[in-house]
């Protein structure tokens, strides 16, 4: 089977793999002692089926059937018997059925992907078409990310740790790193102007998972890195626009002109906080004042952010 | 010795991983890879018994970098450092279930643990999973 691109090749795979899944499942169910090659081929299929669904974005269905597979290691290194874990099999075969029917719903496909006439799925024996097309690279953009940033814990407003200006450059400066400090200053122009940059393709172009992808993954990568410098206004901020993109992507908020001017003023104050961070800098690896921080307003901004996120139901 | 590659799409996050282990001696730094799909290309040279794989990673996730480990290298630990926001997240489970010796916070994520205790946690989980 040949496929122009991975999407299209896993839509092929996924709902046949899960479907000789499911048989292989019915089959071990129904056995007591299991023929060794039976459960290769279910381990075979559950390692597939897990890479596919993952790609999809099913993630639900893959942790299913991780499950399973932690359950069928026990059986094949005779930790635990064949019969005594009928019913957990019996229940994760029901619960994969459950979830892969929303998670594809969910997706907007209801005929598993079948076209009339597709031959059964468990009569396909050729599995080598299953991995990954040596020719594509692996591809990121078609793996949607799927994250559950609403109910996150927010990085609590110590007092100690956090006091409107830098926590560490501003608080304790025995904790300052300039090497790393000096990278995370090089890395940020950059990665802000990337953000920018997609902010300004969203508007003619507002149902591009992809732009929303890379700017979350862009936001992401300057919450984590900030986090390790102890920089908790730029992790703070970042992770309440990160939470905004992940919300339009789980389509529970449209993308809008007052929402891309939102993401704007985002990275506004991040170019903000930015110089106010150089200056910082400055003042302790040379001693110099080289200008005068501009206050930046950023919680209030991050307080807007959040507010404009409607919370998960 | 602990043979250790770091896997992280961030310069600075390798960096200031690659900074907490040096203050172990008996762990080393094999390597650092950009992302899974780079993992992958360098564990037949480095050998490493313990990688540090970052979850959010273009091109090759840390999920999927944990599916191709465990099939390839199963001998290999892998201890997934998440800047993910929500603790025990599907992804996070996932890992666990998937093989994971340890799924970790990244440090300084939640600036409720003092860093120095996340670096010892770092060090103690490879610890560990180098002895299972």
């Amino acid at each position: 089977m040949e496929f122009t691109d991975n999407e299209s090749r896993i839509k092929f795979w996924a709902p046949r793999v899960k479907s000789i899944l499911n048989k292989y499942i019915q089959q071990v169910e129904h056995t007591n002692r299991p023929h060794p090659e039976l459960l290769d081929m279910l381990t075979l299929a559950i390692d597939r089926f897990m890479e596919l669904a993952y790609e999809m974005g099913a993630l639900e269905s893959c942790l299913t059937v991780s499950r399973l597979s932690l359950l069928l290691a026990e059986i094949q290194a005779n930790n635990r018997k064949m019969t005594d874990c009928r019913g957990e099999i019996e229940e994760a075969r029901v619960s994969l059925e459950g979830t892969w029917n929303k998670e594809i719903r969910d997706m907007g496909v209801t005929s598993d992907f079948l076209p009339p006439g597709t031959p059964l799925a468990d009569t396909i024996t050729d599995w080598s078409g299953l991995g990954q097309d040596e020719n594509s690279p692996p591809n990121s953009q078609t793996a949607p990310q799927t994250l559950e940033a609403n109910s996150f814990s927010q990085p609590p407003s110590n007092g100690s740790e956090f006091n409107g200006t830098f926590g560490y450059l501003g608080t304790s400066a025995n904790h300052f790193d300039p090497e790393l400090t000096t990278m995370f200053l090089t890395e940020l122009p950059e990665q802000l102007q990337q953000v920018e940059n997609l902010i300004l393709t969203l508007e003619g172009n507002s149902n591009n998972p992809e732009v929303i992808n890379d700017m979350f993954r862009i936001l992401h990568t300057i919450k984590g890195n900030s986090g390790f410098l102890g920089l908790m206004e730029f992790t703070r901020l970042g992770h309440s626009m990160e939470s905004m993109l992940d919300a339009i992507r789980k389509k529970r908020l449209g993308v809008s002109q007052p929402l891309a001017q939102l993401l704007l003023e985002g990275i506004d104050a991040m170019n903000g906080l930015n110089a106010n961070l150089k200056i910082r800098f400055d003042q302790l690896t040379k001693g110099t004042q080289t200008g005068e921080p501009a206050p930046v307003e950023w919680e209030g901004l991050k307080q807007t952010i959040e507010n404009s996120i409607p919370s998960d139901s | 010795m602990i043979r250790l590659m770091i896997v992280d799409d961030s310069m600075l996050a390798r960096a200031a991983i690659k900074k907490t282990l040096e203050k172990d001696p008996t762990i080393v730094v094999v390597g650092e890879a950009a992302n899974g799909k780079e993992a992958l290309e360098k564990i037949a040279t480095l050998s490493p018994s313990v990688i540090t794989c970052d979850m959010e990673m273009p091109v090759m996730d840390g999920v999927q970098t944990l599916m191709q480990v465990r099939k390839l290298h199963p001998e290999i630990k892998i201890i997934v450092l998440s800047s993910l926001t929500q603790p025990n997240s599907v992804k996070e489970q996932l890992c666990r279930n998937l093989g994971a010796a340890a799924v970790m916070a990244k440090p300084m994520e939640f600036s409720d643990l003092h860093p120095v205790s996340k670096e010892n946690d770092l060090i103690q989980h490879i610890h560990n999973s180098y002895r299972g």
